[in-house]
């Protein structure tokens, strides 16, 4: 029997928590997200990437204004090197918004893995899974660039928001959340480990994008609105992902919804 | 409650007479229940379905409580009202006598055998009773049903109807990575479903007798049309009971209102909803034996000293250690059992967290199996030893034997229609070997690099003096484990 000195209280939140780091990333992803609002700029899209990446010239501005009216299109506006910025955008988004469900998760990847390798485990894990995240965006935000969907609209807003409740209302969401749940074993060392995390986030990313895909449709073309919003959709997705009947809250989460969707249409 | 019923155990009964009043009152109320519609609530089918069913599903259809906290006190309220409609059906049967209709009770089976000296009968056999053909007046046995793997005088292997490893352990509930659920499961919401860990006590011997009786006993959808389920779980509850018994300063039930409070639903024998919550339909209202109305009639408390193997004795010096369990080691391929014994060799390396500055001894250390996937649950089970020296004659050494991986509705763990609450889980089992641990440590014997763990099936033995099976057994079905590891604490 061997005498430990009683642990701070932090450092066993250290020891119990590896995921800290991951919620860590998820806070900064928010602040960032909410500077860029303050200075006027939606989540991502024409102005904020553009603007968190590449230095938002008043040309640019200026452009996806001649397309699209004062508030811009979506995700079409503009051209070239916003579109890039787009995505950075997007992945910024996705941290803030698709980091905290996935805590738990990457709480198990890392406390299933080697003490030195929790890090390492959890990093490798999100990597995966944030890649997939971004994949979704990569088709989503082109699509709608493609089609020029209006930004600042309430339509189209107000349509993605009926789209995600009724998503909300099929079984088919039940079922992928239901997936998100599962956790195939980690090898214990060396690059198969590394492997098997990055398997194990793929796994968990697409089932976390068949669960929520129609969640994070409003954002592709919500434009200037997008903070409050995110904020609601992100606490949709965490209160399904990580409380015990999250399959029970998709009636409620489908009003919610609903009534932002009515919000969006009265703009 | 002015009356205590008293629950008996089937053996004791059959001692007295074959079929004795209160053995034979149960076969008649099951065919009574039998012929009822299947949408009765107090029909044979109906109360099946309460456990588990694909159809109809409803507030009280489907609802089976396993690998959760809630398995024990849930299975309680399932027996409680299922006693309650046969007791009324009971006093409307003719052929039965007075005596009996006043004092009926369900019977129990007890088949773990706490007797030093083991006397006739075996009591790890199916009860007589549930073999016959016949009633004593000629008609069908209703006791007797098709395809049981356990039949005539073929016994279950003594280390699947133990109560020893779920005994030995002083926790109801508990929960973390690498570490055992307790007696009574982990603390996790409604979970009908079979995923995550199974408690102690729900590993064996309740799905291990589940999966050894055999067919319909071994699909938690039709295991309850078994009338033997009954019996199965009445023994269950009564272990519940005598685990707390045992020793009521060091063990007790949960006190989290998130376990007292989970409401549940049930038909009464008059086959209404039953909405009164001093009712037996929240665990709160289940704790009290007296209350509810009934006793069990042996009141011999299992003594687990002299029942203790080695590994008991030092079972959890200590409470737990605020530092979390860690992964040492791990298998780096699947293995597939396929009903032969298997053993698999892995590495353990230095720990590295917290432990390491407290000289690298661990308080707890804990074995995993973990990811365990099977399209079909293979019926029997799988002892697990532990560091059996590779020149021990005996494979099986007792010494080395740290409990079974159990398959109890493994083939419906994956099913994405129903709910996984809980540890983001796959189909998992820990075991405590740190008793096994301390032991070979202070013998000098424990391998800090290496752990070797063996496999071993676990099923229904041959009656003695059978010669060779005239059959050909079928083809065990294979079950995959992902991983196995060990963690220290």
């Amino acid at each position: 029997v061997t005498a430990v000195p009683a642990a701070g209280r932090l450092t066993r939140v250290r020891w119990h928590h590896p995921e800290w780091t991951v919620a860590l990333v998820a806070v900064v992803a928010w602040v960032v997200l909410a500077e860029l609002h303050r200075q006027g700029w939606g989540p991502f899209g024409s102005h904020a990437a553009a603007s968190a990446i590449v230095p938002a010239g008043h040309e640019a501005m200026h452009h996806a204004g001649h397309q699209a009216g004062a508030a811009g299109t979506a995700a079409a506006a503009a051209p070239g090197s916003s579109w890039l910025a787009a995505q950075g955008g997007w992945l910024l988004m996705a941290a803030a918004m698709m980091l905290p469900p996935a805590l738990p998760s990457v709480h198990r990847v890392a406390m299933y893995s080697k003490w030195r390798r929790r890090q390492r485990a959890g990093v490798a894990f999100v990597a995966a899974y944030l890649a997939v995240w971004g994949l979704f965006g990569l088709l989503a935000v082109s699509v709608a660039r493609w089609a020029g969907v209006p930004a600042g609209a309430g339509w189209p807003l107000a349509a993605a928001l009926v789209v995600a409740a009724a998503w909300e209302l099929t079984p088919s969401k039940r079922r992928w959340l239901r997936a998100c749940h599962r956790s195939p074993a980690l090898p214990p060392d060396g690059w198969k480990a590394d492997l098997g995390c990055v398997a194990v986030g793929l796994r968990y990313g697409g089932a976390c994008v068949g669960a929520c895909w129609a969640l994070m449709l409003p954002m592709v073309v919500a434009g200037h609105a997008g903070l409050a919003l995110m904020a609601v959709l992100a606490v949709v997705a965490a209160a399904e992902e990580v409380l015990v009947k999250g399959t029970q809250l998709t009636r409620t989460a489908a009003l919610v919804l609903l009534v932002a969707a009515a919000l969006a249409a009265i703009g | 409650v002015d009356n205590v019923f008293s629950r008996q155990d089937i053996w004791t009964l059959e001692e007295q007479q074959l079929w004795h009043p209160i053995i034979l009152a149960y076969a008649l109320a099951v065919s009574e229940m039998q012929q009822l519609q299947a949408d009765n609530p107090s029909s044979w089918e109906y109360q099946s379905a309460v456990h588990g069913t694909t159809v109809n599903i409803d507030q009280f259809r489907n609802k089976c409580q396993h690998a959760t906290w809630l398995f024990l006190p849930w299975h309680r309220m399932h027996l409680y009202w299922f006693e309650q409609i046969m007791r009324k059906i009971i006093q409307e049967l003719k052929e039965i006598d007075d005596d009996t209709k006043h004092e009926w009770a369900l019977p129990y089976w007890n088949y773990w055998d706490t007797r030093e000296m083991p006397t006739p009968p075996q009591i790890n056999t199916l009860p007589p009773t549930f073999r016959e053909v016949s009633l004593p007046n000629g008609d069908r046995n209703p006791l007797l049903v098709p395809g049981r793997t356990l039949q005539g005088n073929a016994a279950i292997d003594p280390r699947l109807v133990s109560g020893r490893f779920a005994f030995s352990t002083k926790v109801f509930s508990q929960a973390g990575p690498g570490v055992p659920p307790g007696f009574g499961g982990p603390p996790v919401g409604l979970h009908h479903g079979f995923d995550g860990q199974h408690g102690l006590l729900e590993r064996t011997p309740h799905d291990t007798v589940h999966g050894a009786v055999g067919g319909l006993m071994n699909h938690p959808n039709t295991a309850a049309l078994d009338p033997i389920f009954w019996l199965h779980h009445a023994n269950i509850d009564r272990l519940w009971d005598l685990w707390l018994l045992q020793d009521t300063n060091n063990r007790s039930n949960p006190t989290d209102s998130a376990w007292l409070t989970q409401r549940f639903h049930f038909h009464d024998e008059d086959g209404a909803d039953v909405t009164d919550l001093s009712q037996p339909i929240r665990p709160q209202s289940v704790l009290n034996l007296d209350q509810l109305g009934y006793k069990y009639a042996d009141p011999l408390v299992p003594n687990p000293a002299p029942l203790a193997g080695p590994l008991e004795a030092a079972m959890q010096p200590e409470p737990p250690s605020e530092r979390p369990a860690e992964l040492v080691g791990a298998t780096a391929e699947p293995m597939t059992l396929i009903g032969d014994a298997a053993t698999v060799r892995f590495g353990i390396s230095r720990p590295a967290g917290p432990l390491a500055a407290a000289e690298g001894v661990p308080s707890r250390v804990y074995l995993n199996v973990e990811d365990i996937k099977a399209a079909k649950n293979p019926g029997l089970s799988y002892g697990v030893y532990v560091n059996v020296p590779d020149d021990d004659e005996d494979p099986t050494n007792d010494a080395h034997y740290v409990g079974n991986v159990t398959f109890f509705g493994i083939e419906v763990s994956e099913d994405l229609d129903r709910d996984h609450p809980g540890d983001h889980g796959n189909f998992r089992q820990a075991f405590d070997i740190t008793d096994l641990y301390t032991r070979l440590r202070d013998e000098g014997r424990w391998n800090e690099e290496q752990i070797k763990v063996t496999f071993q099936p676990l099923g229904v033995l041959p009656p003695p003096g059978a010669g060779p099976a005239s059959v050909e057994p079928e083809e065990t079905p294979p079950v995959t484990i992902g991983l196995v590891s060990i963690f220290y604490q």
